[in-house]
């Protein structure tokens, strides 16, 4: 999977609106939805690149670059879908990446929501005594009151995880694996598929 | 067999921490470690898998032997299949996606072969009764099935001894059973049991030998039955003064009515109503999960129901945001930490009214007194003891001088003396005119609080009255919205 | 030791991407400080190694949650990378801060530009407005963590 996605990562030197056309209708197979959420964080930079492109040179430009950028972060968003943690962690760790590091990328994940909720038990116990902590302008010099118990607490988190860690092995030499991933059809499926759109794109840009 | 010999123990930036300890662990003994916080509980846990020193650093004197091993002479990893230790905070125990990853780590540790792997989960969980947990992430687990988990997680690595600290930490009596029942047939099959607890309840009595910690040293060291006494002449099981005062106004100052909230698909709430009237102090009860934090949080707006109605001193406080009825409604939640942000404790108990612009400096210097921090002013909050957050946090909360204090799981963590000394603050306060509303499931705490009780069980108002007339009420009993009456030989009069 | 950095490590990255969606609004545009406040924090408390491995990890979980974009790796690294180093070279924070946001700010988003549109390398103006652009989270993440780390040394939390 990763070696399809560094393919299709040059796919966009294509300047073809018609890819845009392939790309949503990947999505609308299973992720459209999560694609428009996440949209939220595409449309600045688009619409900034949109809008410089614009005044330097033209429009037509200022289009294919927007499109262009678009794709490059629809096919990255769906790549990022397809692929869950232990299976990047199994995979970086097959390509000789360190033990630790995969580790770190499984496990943060875990830790995601725990942060999230002790986010919110923050956010609840300032406002009830009179720190208002909602994302507005005027309540930026109130920031640090969700930053620093965040962050005491998360170093207290972190020693007690490396104790438990410790206590439980970890950094011990000669560790096993149990769990294999196999590479499924349906994987096999669209690699085989991005492998031929990038010929395709490529021959078109040739001709 | 552990052996203990002269063991003195100081942190890198401490003074004695334990100073000259010595005991043995007989092989299949239970054993209950008691003691105050801070008392060195949790650094016993850690100099018995090796932690201190290996993890720690620190210095350490005397010497400490596991099953003829000496912890100086051996790495943590040498000693884990030896003695399994599970730690207080769940959270950092579990560090896996799911709960099969989470018992298969260690034996992955171990470098045993998948097979070999596969049978020991299959085994474990088991004898623990999780098997219908293994695919769940541990996010997703209650507290109790946390802790079997976290047990599964060690216990698999087949150790002769499991240290337990602080297994029953903030668990309802419901779930403390289970984990009692796992932990009782665990040294039924002959491995030494642990337990660390400041919590002194009937569990106590599962042990066959109990020690009790006081500053660094053993102030006790013999059967559990007589310990009871020195328990109480110490205070770790605090005594309440059963002489309350004054009685509740006639004006109501907050009525729920019909509340009901969902979150997605699921009800928790399901139509409460309740009236608290002036000037009381009111206990809300029930087990963990039974809604008793999120019918707190309508209480200043952190909630909007999803249908019904809280009234305020006869205002809905509909539509208006926490931060502005801070000033009226102060709700304290369960963790201290939740809230420090300051590098002082003064600035972090006026960080509430300098923002809400009301600073009285005569009710300042009455706060200081009343919760008596004169002496922690210039201390930083981080660094204090468990105990002396949890007044910090409280204060800043007062600060604002609301009309009505909510405390959510005011007793969490803290040891009988901290519950005495805040038992007798709430009848200060009372006696101040405040209105107090906790919420707990520590029962001995809320009868000698509580004027009156409301019984929450699965997001409805199950019971409400007089704690002695609910606490023996068969109806609840079985309903299993309060624990069956307790054997004799525990809890203080 | 290493178990001590390897769980701070998960925890920072566990942060950065919890917080990823605050934001700070700056007149039209909106400023979102966690990731390069997380870079900061952990080039001074792990040093340049850890926090590329940070930066990177937390750019594949945002985009695996849909909370960012591509352009948060190289945006992320490289102001990771030389606020490592330099913190490791002066053991100033301020520096570190100077450090981030010059590999993020300007070698970041020079990255980025290159990805996003090369044909633009060429005009200096259209290049420093995108610089600019991409530079108002850098900067206001890198003020965030320089003050928390001021206030977690005086809360007695963090030692240098
Ligand atoms: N990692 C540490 N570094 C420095 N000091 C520590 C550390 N852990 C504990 N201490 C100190 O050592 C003393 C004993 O702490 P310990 O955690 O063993 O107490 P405890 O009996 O487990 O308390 P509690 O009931 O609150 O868990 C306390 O004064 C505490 O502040
Ligand atoms: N944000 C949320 N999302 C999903 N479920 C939630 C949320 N908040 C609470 N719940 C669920 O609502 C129920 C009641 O939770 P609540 O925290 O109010 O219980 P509690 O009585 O305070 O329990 P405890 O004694 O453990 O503090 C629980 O089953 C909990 O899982
Ligand atoms: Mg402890
Ligand atoms: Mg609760």
């Amino acid at each position: 999977m990763a070696i399809a996605a560094v393919f299709i990562a040059k796919e966009p030197k294509t300047l073809l609106v018609e890819s845009i056309i392939l790309l949503a209708a990947l999505p609308l197979l299973r992720m459209g939805k999560d694609l428009l959420h996440s949209l939220r964080y595409y449309w600045p930079m688009v619409g900034l690149v949109f809008i410089i492109a614009f005044f330097s040179f033209d429009f037509k430009v200022a289009l294919v670059l927007a499109v262009r950028l678009f794709n490059l972060l629809t096919v990255s968003f769906i790549f990022f879908r397809a692929v869950s943690p232990e299976e990047t962690g199994d995979a970086l760790q097959k390509i000789g990446v360190p033990y630790g590091l995969a580790f770190m990328l499984t496990t943060s994940m875990r830790y995601v929501p725990l942060i999230g909720q002790k986010i919110r038990h923050i956010i609840d116990a300032q406002s009830s005594r009179g720190i208002d902590l909602r994302l507005r302008l005027k309540n930026v010099g109130n920031f640090m009151a969700l930053l620093m118990p965040l962050l005491a607490q998360s170093f207290v988190l972190a020693d007690e995880l490396a104790l438990a860690m410790e206590s439980r092995g970890f950094g011990r030499k000669g560790r096993s694996s149990r769990k294999h991933y196999r590479i499924t059809f349906l994987e096999y499926a669209l690699l085989l598929s991005a492998l031929t759109l990038l010929v395709i794109f490529a021959w078109w840009e040739r001709g | 067999m552990i052996h203990l010999r002269a063991i003195r123990y100081r942190y890198p930036h401490t003074g004695w921490v334990l100073k000259g300890v010595d005991f043995s662990v007989k092989d299949s003994e239970y054993l209950f470690i008691g003691g105050a916080n801070g008392s060195g509980k949790s650094t016993l846990a850690y100099l018995f898998n090796g932690l201190i020193p290996h993890f720690f650093g620190g210095t350490l004197q005397g010497t400490v032997t596991i099953d003829g091993l000496n912890t100086l002479e051996k790495k943590v990893f040498e000693l884990f299949s030896h003695v399994g230790l599970v730690l207080q905070n769940a959270d950092a125990q579990l560090f896996n996606s799911t709960v099969e990853d989470e018992i298969a780590f260690g034996l992955e540790s171990l470098g045993l072969p998948g097979g070999e792997i596969d049978n020991r989960i299959q085994e474990i969980s088991r004898t623990l009764k999780l098997e219908n947990l293994l695919g769940r992430s541990p996010a997703t687990l209650s507290g109790g099935e946390k802790r079997l988990v976290a047990i599964a997680s060690v216990l698999c690595l087949n150790p002769s001894v499991l240290v337990l600290d602080e297994p029953y930490g903030d668990l309802d009596w419901e779930a403390v059973e289970r984990v009692r029942q796992a932990l009782l047939e665990v040294n039924r099959s002959g491995k030494t049991v642990i337990v660390i607890e400041q919590r002194m309840d009937n569990f106590l009595h599962d042990s066959t030998r109990c020690l009790i910690l006081e500053q660094g040293k053993l102030l006790y060291e013999g059967a559990p039955q007589s310990a009871h006494q020195v328990l109480l002449n110490a205070h770790l099981l605090p005594q309440y003064s059963s002489g309350r005062n004054g009685s509740p106004g006639k004006e109501p100052l907050l009525i729920a009515q019909d509340l009901s909230y969902r979150i997605k698909e699921k009800e928790i709430l399901k139509g409460v109503s309740l009236e608290l009237m002036e000037g009381e102090t009111l206990a809300l009860i029930g087990r963990n999960g039974s809604g008793k934090t999120t019918l707190l949080k309508h209480f200043n707006g952190l909630l909007q129901p999803t249908s019904g109605r809280v009234t305020f001193e006869g205002e809905e406080i509909q539509g208006k945001a926490p931060s502005e009825l801070a000033a009226q409604v102060g709700l304290s939640f369960q963790n201290p930490n939740d809230q420090f942000f300051k590098y002082r404790v003064k600035d972090e108990v006026m960080a509430g009214p300098r923002i809400l612009r009301k600073i009285q400096e005569d009710w300042l210097q009455e706060i200081w007194q009343v919760f008596d921090l004169h002496e922690l002013l210039d201390r930083s909050p981080y660094r204090l003891s468990e105990g002396e957050k949890k007044r910090v946090s409280l204060a800043s909360i007062l600060a604002t001088r609301p009309k009505l204090l909510v405390l959510d799981e005011p007793t969490s963590g803290q040891d009988g003396r901290f519950r005495e000394a805040l038992a007798t603050l709430m009848a200060e306060l009372k006696n101040r005119g405040f209105t107090i509303v906790i919420a707990t499931h520590d029962l001995d705490f809320a009868q000698a609080t509580a004027d009156r009780w409301t019984v929450l069980h699965d997001g409805r108002v199950v019971g409400d009255g007089a704690p002695q007339a609910l606490r023996s009420d068969e109806r609840l009993i079985r309903l299993g919205a309060l624990p069956p009456p307790e054997e004799d030989f525990t809890t203080s009069s | 030791m290493e178990t001590k950095k390897v769980a701070r490590a998960v925890i920072l990255v566990a942060i950065a991407v919890a917080l990823s969606p605050f934001f700070i609004p700056v007149g039209i545009s909106k400023c979102f400080p966690a990731q390069h406040m997380v870079n900061v924090l952990s080039a001074v408390m792990l040093g340049p190694a850890y926090a590329v491995a940070i930066a990177t990890i937390a750019g594949i979980i945002r985009n695996m949650m849909g909370l960012g974009t591509l352009l948060a790796f190289p945006g992320g690294m490289i102001g990771a990378l030389l606020a490592g180093l330099v913190y490791r070279a002066s053991k100033n924070i301020y520096l570190a801060g100077l450090g981030e946001v010059i590999g993020t700010g300007i070698l970041g988003s020079l990255a980025s530009v290159w990805i996003v549109a090369p044909i633009l390398m060429g005009k200096a103006m259209a290049l420093a407005t995108l610089m600019i652009a991409f530079s108002v989270s850098t900067l206001g993440g890198t003020i965030i963590a320089i003050i928390a780390l001021h206030l977690l040394r005086k809360g007695g939390i963090w030692e240098p």
